[in-house]
């Protein structure tokens, strides 16, 4: 199916390409309906039977029932003392921290001991550069890199980020752990504290193992 | 012909034909080009996803690769990303913008899905999908003939459907978005998702995802009254059903673009959902007549 929607797009640019190279001729026109007329029919079936062929897509939003049971992402940095501080999720970007909870609550069974230390390292590592980049100057998210905080949101905007110094150690991460946040809607809005923290998996790197972050 | 074929057609023709200015094509050109640069520039070295985890694209099969032409290293991913970049920045000055188009919708069509391609193949609204197709649309037309820098657009061009269907064709892209969205609601749970309930578990679960504490957020506040939650709701899906009026009517843009901008602050408020593409919305604007009214002021 991934071919036929890539025939499907290379079928619209072949039909511009088309309709561009008939410019001022008299069937232009004729070209330039094939095409309006092609965007049409893809975007009106993609559309009504709300099956993508992106970029011919069916821009489906909150169009389900809530889940009443609802999970997200939390990893907490571990200093040398053992604390935990709770990362901000942008140190993952450009992928962006929904993807990621998405990606690991459908993988989470699959994933063996060499990928939660895999990813363990990984995620400490953006961890450790996050934490250097916002006590160095002030921003922990790497998108933010040109425009600041004038960058486009991603379309989910996650307002728990990190604001002041005091969210991060003055020291290294050494460790790190991955939580899933678990909770019914309706009991959590009786009761803010009604969250269930599940620990996904837990990473250290193994003493003299001589890489550096 | 009959009298209702010949009226059919012509309404066709008056729709996608009628004489367009072309600073309103040119404008639609700087708009699309200058919508996705913002978000690339915002999405730093999206190519170095490449070199995350091999788990984490495990699930992504070789086809969906081909599909997108994810099969280079990312040296080569990244000087392409720098192409992007580049592509954008000419697109938006008119420095060979058919070509600038061309290149940025296809770049564009390469790397908008590296967001996403982990979970899925569809990166809709992220920003980039209007643009790609719109880049594209307007690289297929005469969108250089205002509005560039090189080559240097003829003087004063006369109105002409040339610079109509493209812009028209962008605008029905755009327009779906709010449709479709409005037919998904209907076509995936029916009219009762435009029940106060059902946006109320929307409110609680979206903010207590993405706010911390949830008790302080607007959505929080207007979830605890029913009778708000049916009021977005419907009012919600009569924008976007209503939305493509704006094709056929200036009394209608003149209404549903504000109302348009007030939806998006509203979720973005309400529902911790931001919509990268609301300076699209200038899609609709007759500049050429705006540009006539301060001439004349």
């Amino acid at each position: 199916m991934d071919l036929a929607r890539l025939g499907c797009f290379l079928v619209f640019v072949a039909l511009g390409l088309l309709a561009a190279r008939a410019g001022p001729r008299p069937d232009a026109r004729r070209w330039a309906n094939l095409l309006i007329g092609y965007v049409l029919a893809v975007t009106a079936v993609v559309g009504l039977v709300q099956q993508e062929s992106w970029p011919f897509t069916t821009w489906s939003l909150v169009s389900g029932t809530p889940a009443r049971h609802m999970t997200s992402l939390e990893v907490e940095g571990l200093d040398a003392t053992g604390r935990g501080w709770v990362v901000d999720l942008r140190v993952v970007q450009p992928l962006s921290p929904e993807e990621l909870a998405s990606w690991l609550k459908a993988n989470e069974a699959r994933l063996g001991p060499s990928g939660r230390e895999s990813l363990g390292r990984f995620l400490l590592q953006r961890a450790e550069e996050g934490r250097q980049r916002f006590l160095d100057r002030g921003r922990a998210a790497p998108n933010q890199w040109l425009l600041g905080p004038a960058d486009a949101p991603y379309h989910f905007h996650d307002a728990k980020t990190w604001r002041s110094t005091a969210q991060v150690p003055d020291s290294p991460f050494t460790a790190l752990r991955a939580y899933f946040l678990e909770w019914d809607i309706d009991e959590r809005y009786e009761d803010d504290r009604r969250v269930t923290r599940r620990l996904l998996f837990e990473y250290k790197p193994p003493s003299g193992d001589g890489r550096s972050l | 012909m009959t009298a209702e074929a010949s009226s059919g057609g012509s309404a066709w023709a008056r729709f996608w034909y009628g004489p367009e200015p072309a600073v309103n094509l040119a404008a639609a050109r700087v708009l699309l080009a200058a919508a996705a640069l913002w978000v690339v520039l915002s999405r730093h070295d999206l190519p170095g996803i490449l070199a995350y985890p091999p788990e984490l694209w495990a699930g992504v099969s070789p086809e969906r690769r081909v599909r997108f032409l994810m099969v280079f290293g990312v040296g080569l991913e990244r000087a392409l990303y720098a192409l992007l970049h580049v592509a954008l920045v000419a697109a938006v000055v008119g420095a060979w913008p058919r070509v600038a188009c061309l290149v940025s919708g296809l770049l564009l069509y390469h790397f908008a899905p590296f967001e996403t391609i982990i979970r899925t193949p569809n990166p809709y609204l992220r920003g980039l999908t209007i643009p790609c197709l719109g880049l594209l649309v307007v690289s297929f037309s005469r969108c250089g003939d205002a509005l560039a820098v090189w080559p240097r657009p003829p003087t004063g061009p006369p109105p002409s459907a040339q610079y109509r269907w493209p812009l028209r064709l962008v605008q029905v892209l755009f327009c779906q978005i709010y449709l479709f969205a409005g037919w998904s609601k209907l076509f995936t749970t029916g009219w009762s998702w435009a029940s106060a309930e059902n946006v109320r578990g929307h409110l609680l679960a979206l903010n207590q995802a993405l706010v911390a504490p949830p008790s302080s957020s607007w959505g929080y506040a207007v979830a605890a009254h029913p009778l708000a939650c049916a009021a977005l709701a419907w009012a919600g899906l009569a924008l976007e059903f209503a939305f493509p009026l704006v094709l056929f009517s200036r009394t209608a843009r003149w209404v549903l673009l504000p109302a348009a901008a007030l939806f998006h602050a509203a979720n973005s408020i309400l529902f911790r959902i931001f919509f990268q593409n609301v300076p699209l919305l200038l899609l609709f604007v007759d500049w050429e007549s705006l540009a006539r009214l301060r001439r004349k002021g």
